[in-house]
């Protein structure tokens, strides 16, 4: 997978949300990030994350993900995703 | 009273770190000045007036301070969120009649949205910047940075006087206001202080927002122990984990959707939180599986569970987990005996009906309320007279129970249209209305199911029609807390209604179990 279609993947699962908050796909860029903006809660982006590892076989590893880089950022997230299916 | 603990306490701890947030700390001392400029600001800016004072602001320094400070002064406080719409916020200042605001100095920027509607509010915060009076000229502003540290003599409160107001969720539309005496608040602490040991050395978990009564719970106990408040920097709770290894927490209190959240981020590991010794749980339905695996993350300390309505202040029963495999019913936590001096009864729902083993769970005692925020209406169908029972009040706490021989309780449900949220209560009448509102149509309802371990709330609108559902959704942010936004919303033909002629909130959510 590449770091676009990571994203796409994401944007997929939040289409209905970014209705809710009038936000186009284009305005979700790597410094969005999807908590603090109010787009999702946190039990809600542990799903995205719990969808996305389904999809890709892998499996986060949140006790490092929750010290280093704010993850809940788009850019961020699609790294660690990348980097994780990486090291898989 | 509250106050004079509260002074008593800061006097004895001096020395002791009182709030510890991420790099900053602050004495005993320190927030015992910072306290008693508070209190001359508000008693300067309203002496004659003994409303409540509003708090406006996350926790944090600043607003324990105020907290503080508001009780020195002799009077109650009201919290207002600084996440919530301002709509919600206004309408608890309208309820109030609240005239005075203390406002952390990173939420001044809410205030003249929050205040537009309004003049001949008193502001309070620590200092003024400039622009701010100029664009507000309705409102007048004091600092409270230079006032004299030396407390002014304040009156002082009556055990019946309110402590804290709070609202919580209301069935009409309209939250209820909840006002909670001293005398309430000192049972509470008498209860807890006494039946667990807490030290100087203990550094206590901070997770809820002021509007919610389990945060009085953490400044309170730990304040009156002379140990350290620690209150995460960064709130998310997806943050929690780091927060207790980096606070070096030993006493933990939160809601179980933390834990949950915790456990479905795979940090729930044996042995993983080994410095917690106490932890509590309040506010919802603990389920067994997950006071099972904190048990084990705290390397098999005390877990607590705590059971107890707003109206009964903070928590009224409590069942404690150690080695012994706890009690349980349909997979949730036993929520244990009601505590000493608090008396319970059951009554069949919807009737005046006393029964045994397994009813409507009714409370007296000293941490009771004696009434609402002026509204004779819920008084009267909350706070009741049982026959046979002698004289006092009741509160009908609408939570089915189940006991057993040993006088354990069990939560069962509920016996009206409130769920859980995150340990928030919510009305669904109340998102009804809003959402009737939006829809401009009367036929609406709500409902509240699990989905993947979360509650969600769905909105149903009938009338065969289909509308935008964003731009519903959309309205009930304006006007709700983000835990009563419906996550999407379903159009159907008709509403399920019940042989009373009501909705049927039932078959509204087994249609929600047919879709997933």
């Amino acid at each position: 997978m590449t770091k676009n279609e990571i994203r796409e993947a994401i944007i997929r699962q939040l289409e209905e949300k970014l209705l809710v908050f009038e936000i186009r796909p284009e305005e979700v860029t790597p410094d969005f990030d999807l908590v603090k903006s109010g787009l999702l809660d946190s039990m809600a982006f542990v799903d995205l994350i719990a969808g996305i590892e389904n999809t890709c076989g892998i499996e986060i590893d949140f006790e490092e993900a929750t010290t280093g880089d704010d993850f809940t950022k788009m850019g961020p997230l699609v790294e660690l995703i990348f980097k994780t299916i990486d090291e898989g | 009273m509250l106050a004079d603990r509260l002074q008593r306490s800061f006097q004895s701890f001096a020395a002791n770190h009182a709030i510890s947030m991420g790099k900053q700390t602050i004495t005993y001392e320190a927030l015992n000045a910072k306290a008693c400029r508070i209190g001359n600001a508000i008693q300067h800016a309203a002496p004659a007036f003994p409303g409540p004072v509003a708090i406006l602001g996350s926790a944090g320094p600043e607003t324990c301070a105020a907290i503080c400070g508001t009780l020195f002064s002799g009077r109650a406080y009201m919290p207002l969120n600084p996440r919530f719409p301002d709509a919600r916020n206004r309408k608890m200042l309208d309820l109030s009649g609240v005239r005075t605001i203390f406002c952390e100095m990173a939420s001044l920027a809410l205030l003249p949205g929050l205040l537009s509607d309004r003049k001949n509010m008193t502001i309070i915060c620590e200092n003024i910047p400039a622009s701010l009076p100029q664009s507000m000229p309705q409102h007048r502003f004091l600092a409270c940075e230079n006032k004299q540290e030396e407390l002014l003599p304040a009156e002082k409160p009556c055990p019946g006087d309110t402590a804290y107001l709070l609202f919580t969720s209301g069935s009409t539309g309209t939250p209820k206001g909840v006002p909670v005496s001293n005398a309430n608040v000192t049972a509470y602490l008498d209860h807890v202080l006494s039946r667990w040991d807490f030290f100087e050395e203990d550094r206590f978990s901070q997770t809820f927002d002021l509007t919610f009564d389990l945060s009085v719970h953490d400044m309170m106990v730990c304040w009156l122990s002379g140990a350290c408040l620690c209150i995460p920097p960064d709130p998310s709770p997806l943050k929690l984990a780091s927060y207790i290894r980096e606070e070096d927490l030993s006493v933990w209190f939160s809601v179980p959707s933390a834990a949950m959240l915790m456990d479905r981020m795979r940090l729930l590991k044996k042995d993983a939180f080994g410095n917690i010794r106490l932890s509590f749980f309040c506010g919802e339905a603990l389920p067994v599986i997950l006071a099972e695996k904190w048990f084990e993350a705290t390397g098999g300390k005390a877990v607590i569970n705590l059971y107890g309505p707003t109206e009964a202040t903070i928590a009224i029963s409590a069942c404690e987990y150690g080695r012994e495999q706890p009690k349980s019913k349909n997979g949730i936590a036993c929520i244990g005996k009601i505590f000493d001096k608090q008396e319970y009864c059951l009554l069949e729902p919807g009737t005046m009906n006393a029964v045994r083993h397994q009813g409507e769970l009714c409370l007296r005692g000293s941490q009771v309320i004696s009434e609402y925020l002026n509204d004779e209406d819920l008084n009267a169908k909350y706070l009741l007279d049982i026959e046979g029972t002698g004289p006092g009040k009741w509160y009908r706490t609408g939570d089915l129970v189940e006991e057993d021989a040993g006088g354990d309780l069990f939560y069962l449900g509920r016996t009206d249209a409130e769920v859980k949220i995150l340990g928030y209560r919510v009305n669904l009448h109340e998102v009804d209305a809003i959402m009737a509102d939006a829809c401009g149509t009367a036929e609406v309802a709500s409902a509240a199911a699990e989905y993947k371990g979360r509650m969600l709330i769905t909105g149903f609108v009938g009338g065969g029609s289909r509308q935008d559902e964003a731009a519903i959704i959309r309205h009930c942010r304006k006007s709700l807390p983000w835990y009563m936004i419906p996550e999407r919303i379903i159009f159907v033909e008709e509403l399920p209604l019940n042989d009373n002629g009501k909705i049927d909130r039932n078959k509204l959510k087994e249609l929600l179990n047919d879709q997933k």
